[in-house]
């Protein structure tokens, strides 16, 4: 049985979870999954974060920053920001669609 | 096993890039069947479609086109020898009535027919080698990863070889392979 209504539906994008990770500041792969765990309830693994990481750094909506003893900070650039910003407002204006529906009935 | 093995079944060309940071990542999460399964879904995801390269790598990667073109050329110039000598060994096999070596006869004729057997055994081979050779110096060169991955494989074909019984249980098994698909190709060839 689902503890958290979000259990029960599909755990959004991990890309998108990165994008809205980073948007607080640059985090290493570590501090990313503890805090994607904390704000969606969905922990990644780390060839999920990474293969996600990879992608995201190519399409450059993340760029990373100097090593931290072994430990790679990202942070979003400006077009990341941008597309989060996109991907958020279209993802709002879905969900508030579904709830005027769902009112209504 | 430890986990941090298990980077080992990514790319060179992704390890190249984040071996390090993914490490160290591996190191803080403790060991279970899941982190397992999730670092091997990635490593398969990351040589079906290998890793993006962004354009700063990109620009930063030595063109590989003429490589690549090299090697293909060097495929092709050594093909028809191969195909040669192939055909000559099948039809003296078994009489030139019964399948394959009817149709190794007919490619070998084929062959005789263009008066080009200096061309094909000699000169075709020696050009792909020295392609061949200039290519895979050219790559190594260039390449440490593939340079580190090259020793690697030596290295274990050469443990492998000291272990006389495993080769001759190689042998064995797919020598015995190799007869039985024989035999049963003749059995239902009639």
């Amino acid at each position: 049985m689902p503890r958290h209504p979000s259990e029960r539906g599909q755990p959004p994008e991990p890309g998108l979870l990165i994008l809205m990770s980073l948007a607080e500041g640059p985090k290493h792969g570590y501090a990313m999954i503890e805090d994607i765990a904390q704000i969606a309830r969905v922990r990644l693994g780390p060839g999920t974060l990474y293969g996600a990481l990879a992608r995201l750094e190519a399409r450059g909506l993340i760029e990373p920053l100097p090593d931290e003893e072994r430990r790679r900070p990202y942070r979003l650039t400006g077009l990341g920001r941008e597309v989060l910003g996109e991907q958020l407002a279209s993802i709002q204006q879905i969900a508030e669609a579904g709830m005027r529906r769902l009112a209504a009935v | 096993m430890h986990p941090r093995l298990l980077v080992r079944l990514y790319p060179s060309r992704w390890r190249r890039r984040y071996e390090d940071e993914f490490g160290a990542l591996l190191e803080q999460e403790s060991w279970s069947a899941r982190l397992i399964v999730d670092v091997v879904a990635g490593a398969l995801a990351a040589r079906l479609d290998p890793y993006p390269v962004s354009p700063r790598e990109e620009r930063a990667m030595p063109p590989r086109r003429m490589e690549t073109a090299g090697a293909f050329a060097a495929t092709l110039l050594v093909l028809p020898a191969l195909v040669l000598l192939a055909s000559a060994a099948v039809r003296l096999m078994q009489p030139t009535q019964y399948q394959p070596a009817h149709a190794a006869d007919e490619i070998f004729n084929w062959f005789a027919t263009l008066h080009a057997g200096p061309a094909v055994l000699e000169l075709g081979p020696i050009l792909a080698l020295g392609l061949g050779l200039l290519v895979l110096w050219r790559r190594l060169s260039s390449d440490a990863d593939l340079r580190k991955d090259m020793g690697a494989l030596l290295a274990v074909s050469g443990r492998l070889l000291r272990r006389p019984a495993l080769v001759a249980g190689l042998f064995a098994v797919l020598g015995s392979l190799a007869v039985l698909l024989v035999v049963v190709d003749h059995a239902i060839a009639g």
